[in-house]
């Protein structure tokens, strides 16, 4: 179980068995188009090639009521989409066998990037809402601020590469290994293909590197293409991506293309704020509404503006499929909206930090955390002291208008700083991707949890259970856990959606201590059962927000340019929190360094798809090319715990890039930023 | 072509064809599976091994040039008591790197202490830069790193000391 990191590391590239077969995709060399025919050569004994053909009305799995096929079948809709199934031996054949087939297509114009597609585009959600309150009248003079900002796709940071194992045991019993963060869907996936009941289907997560993002539903392509092929052939089946395919082709966190407008007047308050934005999702997307409604979310609350209006839409584009990446959408969204609020600040010339402070709703945060305090100035204040932000900034902006650096030799230097918030516990629908935990306490003293989520370590799985021992006053191994893959526990989706340990723990104590109380009223004679979802955490008239709490933050990065060759040194980056209450500090600050890491790479490493056909894949910026990392948490009065894992993808790209654009004297506008980039921007004192 | 080399201990002797590479080697032929394979081209670290002592990418060494030289993997290096230390600060410090990262820390980190860098953050960046790891929090790991290097120093200093007096 990858939960136990003290067992032996059966990753699914470690699994091997007598007369097991090894499989591999072969995929589509074209980006869309027709197939026209497939040559197989004579196969080698022992080699077995499946087609869509092969699959017949079962060639898809269902994810969130979207069918997406497993094997194309005439149609092409993206450069890497699989074709055949190739089963052999040996890795060795494998490979032979693929460089024999033949493949004749019909091929469609290419795109030159995906945001050239802009009007064949193929919606496949959309929303709009506008909402408008009385107050001040617009001042007439002020002019009207409209910018347009992209973000890339985001790729995954697993080592491992996405696979399974299916073990063929007597009477066909099937045992799937698999590294998925939703083993709960890759069960139901494997009855419905091979249609074997589910007493005969068993899925055991095998253990894989610590990050899920990106593997969400194509674990369930993998599981049910090989064992189909494992029932069919009667063997054991491991199918592992290469390390090139799973980064070509698995999940990336989907582009996004903002275009904002807004204008403030001169007591810098906000008059109207305009979103629209497009999502870029690939060939499929399962979770266009969640993605969708969440930066809806982020953009209908985090600024206030007398009338907001909101227009998003997620479309297909014929880029691999997408996946939910952590944060989910909001990430996206900050990096947009904060560029936006950065650039306003630097047209009107005012400080940035003010801006902010004039128009963040924090009415909004107040009432979703049940706070009393306003705590985005508590956060920009201290913020503004450790890093001495106002002065840097009015020093730098100084330097910028005269051109860059007028001291030859010296190093250019920018700053940025962004706010955002973490989302967490998704209210959206009752019961299925929410949220949830079941407990129930037997008149024998036995506490029985089930949980929505994949607990992240021993330490949370301890966490919990000591909370439901001290509520309730009973020893901790009177308290058992089931967790989101067993059979016990209800199918709450993907934990990205389901298992915000946060959330998680805030349910468990609630639920406790609804027992206790009926216990106190009615006895302990029969079984107690409760039930929670996430809303269960709103009160009534908070039913409506989307998420049940929120993690407030803001962030400055502080870069220098070298001398001449301008390239791009990130000196600092100060992050300041309030996550509520805080389990283990130590691995709250791990996560959230991580989460700054990887969101630094997102901006800095270059991976257009361009660059990722033309294999440029390995590029890792070592150790000593990060920066120094300071994370501070402030909690507010406010005891219960709040997410951390995601914020800094929120944070971080806008506070780079600004900070970037202000060193450089260039309003930057989209991500990634390489170091080529930065030197051909020109116009700098080089 | 047959080699003979030292793995983990023990001399082994085995017929390598021209093209295996080492990680292939050890985790095919020898079910060594503890070091990984990720990116397959040197940069990653995943399949870091110790060749005659040295941090090496064993995705990129031909088995054949193993011939008479000495390799630790994994799962010899665990049991030494050199490791079980390392492994009692790693937990001390809530420090648990996924296994495709794992070993080229604690290699790099067996090299830097058997070297005669002197124990500064520059060095022991420099150390551990070949390690590709995003997803797990470098301040700590260096921070881990340098309380091990400092300790084992320590204990290799007493060792030099105590044969010096016997001698
Ligand atoms: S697998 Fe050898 S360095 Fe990456
Ligand atoms: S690669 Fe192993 S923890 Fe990051």
């Amino acid at each position: 179980m990858n939960i136990d990191s003290g067992d032996y590391p059966y990753y699914v590239s470690d699994i091997r068995r007598e007369e097991m077969l090894y499989a591999c995709f072969l995929r589509s060399h074209i980006t869309e188009g027709r197939i026209q025919s497939v040559k197989i050569p004579q196969l080698p004994k022992n080699v077995s090639v499946f087609s869509a053909k092969d699959f017949g009305k079962k060639n898809f799995i269902t994810v969130n009521n979207l069918k997406i096929p497993l094997l194309a079948d005439k149609e092409i809709r993206y450069r890497g989409e699989p074709i055949l199934l190739i089963t052999a031996p040996s890795s060795e054949t494998l490979k032979s066998v693929c460089e024999s087939v033949e493949i004749e297509y019909k091929e469609k114009e290419m795109l030159e990037s995906i945001f050239s597609d802009l009007n064949g585009k193929t919606v496949i959600y959309k929303t709009s809402c506008s909402q408008s309150a009385a107050g001040e009248q617009e001042d007439e003079e002020a002019p009207e601020v409209i910018s347009s900002f992209n973000t890339p796709v985001q790729e995954h940071f697993y080592p491992d590469s996405q696979g399974v194992f299916i073990e063929y045991g007597p009477s066909s019993k099937l045992k799937v290994i698999v590294s998925s963060e939703w083993p709960k869907h890759v069960k139901q996936t494997v009855m419905n293909i091979t249609e074997l009941p589910s007493e005969k289907v068993f899925v055991m997560l095998a253990k894989s590197s610590p990050t899920f993002d990106g593997k969400i539903w194509q674990p369930s392509i993998l599981a049910a293409v090989a064992s189909f092929a494992a029932i069919n052939l009667k063997k054991s089946i491991k199918l592992v991506l290469s390390k090139k395919e799973d980064i070509l082709y698995s999940g990336k966190r989907a582009p996004a293309l903002f275009f904002i407008d807004a204008c403030i007047g001169d007591s810098m308050k906000l008059h109207f704020l305009n979103f629209s934005f497009t999502y870029y999702c690939g060939a499929y997307f399962p979770f266009a509404k969640e993605m969708i409604e969440t930066t809806a979310f982020g953009a209908k609350y985090f600024y206030n503006a007398r009338s907001i209006k909101i227009r998003g839409e997620a479309c297909v584009s014929n880029t691999p499929p997408t996946d939910f990446f952590s944060g989910i959408s909001l990430p996206q969204f900050f990096f947009a909206a904060e560029m936006f609020i950065n650039r306003l600040a630097k047209q009107k010339e005012v400080s940035p930090l003010e801006l902010r402070l004039a128009n963040i709703n924090h009415a909004f945060f107040r009432s979703i955390n049940y706070e009393k305090k306003d705590i985005f100035p508590i956060l920009l204040a201290e913020l503004n002291n450790r890093c001495d932000f106002t002065r840097k900034h009015a020093a730098y902006e100084h330097m910028r208008k005269r051109g860059g650096t007028s001291f030859p030799g010296s190093v250019i230097r920018g700053i940025g700083l962004s706010t955002a918030f973490q989302a967490n516990g998704l209210n959206m629908h009752r019961g299925r991707f929410n949220q949830s935990v079941r407990m129930s306490l037997t008149p024998e003293n036995i506490v029985k949890v089930n949980v929505s989520s994949i607990p992240n370590s021993k330490r949370t799985r301890q966490i919990w259970k000591e909370s439901v021992s001290e509520i309730l006053n009973l020893p901790i191994r009177n308290v058992t856990i089931s967790y989101s893959f067993s059979d016990e526990t209800a199918s709450n989706g993907p934990t990205l959606l389901s298992g915000n340990i946060s959330t998680i723990n805030r349910l468990i104590k609630l639920c406790a201590e609804e027992i206790r109380s009926k216990a106190q009223t009615h006895g302990r004679e029969q079984t107690i059962t409760v039930e929670k979802v996430s809303s269960d955490l709103l009160s009534r008239n908070k039913k409506k927000f989307l998420y049940t709490s929120v993690t407030c933050a803001a962030a400055v990065a502080e870069i220098s340019l070298r001398f001449l060759t301008m390239e791009l040194i990130i000196d600092k980056i100060t992050v300041i929190l309030d996550c509520g209450y805080i389990n283990n500090e130590a691995v709250a600050r791990q996560k959230i360094e991580t989460a700054v890491i990887q969101s630094i790479l997102w901006v800095t490493r270059d991976e257009s798809y361009q660059n990722l056909i033309n294999e440029s894949l390995f590029y890792y910026p070592g150790i000593d090319r990060l920066p120094e990392i300071e994370i501070i948490f402030r909690s507010s009065e406010n005891g219960f715990e709040k997410g951390i894992g995601e914020i800094a993808y929120s944070l971080i790209p806008a506070a780079l890039l600004t900070a970037v654009g202000q060193a450089v004297n260039k309003d930057l506008k989209e991500i990634p930023i390489e170091n080529e980039k930065i030197f051909n921007l020109g116009e700098v004192d080089k | 072509m047959i080699i003979r080399f030292t793995l983990n201990n023990e001399e082994k002797t085995v017929d390598v064809p021209a093209t295996k590479r080492v990680i292939d080697l050890l985790r095919e032929d020898f079910d060594l599976l503890r070091n990984k394979v990720s990116c397959y081209q040197g940069a990653c670290g995943s399949c870091s091994i110790l060749l005659d002592n040295c941090i090496v990418s064993s995705c990129s060494i031909l088995a054949f040039e193993l011939k008479g030289r000495t390799v630790v993997t994994a799962e010899g290096f665990m049991k030494t008591e050199e490791y079980q230390r390392i492994n009692h600060i790693f937990q001390k410090n809530q420090y648990d790197p996924c296994d495709f990262c794992r070993w080229g820390k604690i290699f790099a980190i067996h090299e830097f202490i058997h070297s005669e860098e002197h124990i500064d953050s520059d060095s022991l960046t420099r150390a551990l830069k070949g390690n590709q790891c995003n997803c797990s929090s470098p301040t700590l790991l260096l921070s881990v790193a340098e309380q091990i290097v400092k300790a084992e120093k320590k204990i290799n200093t007493g060792r030099k000391h105590e044969r010096t007096a016997r001698k």
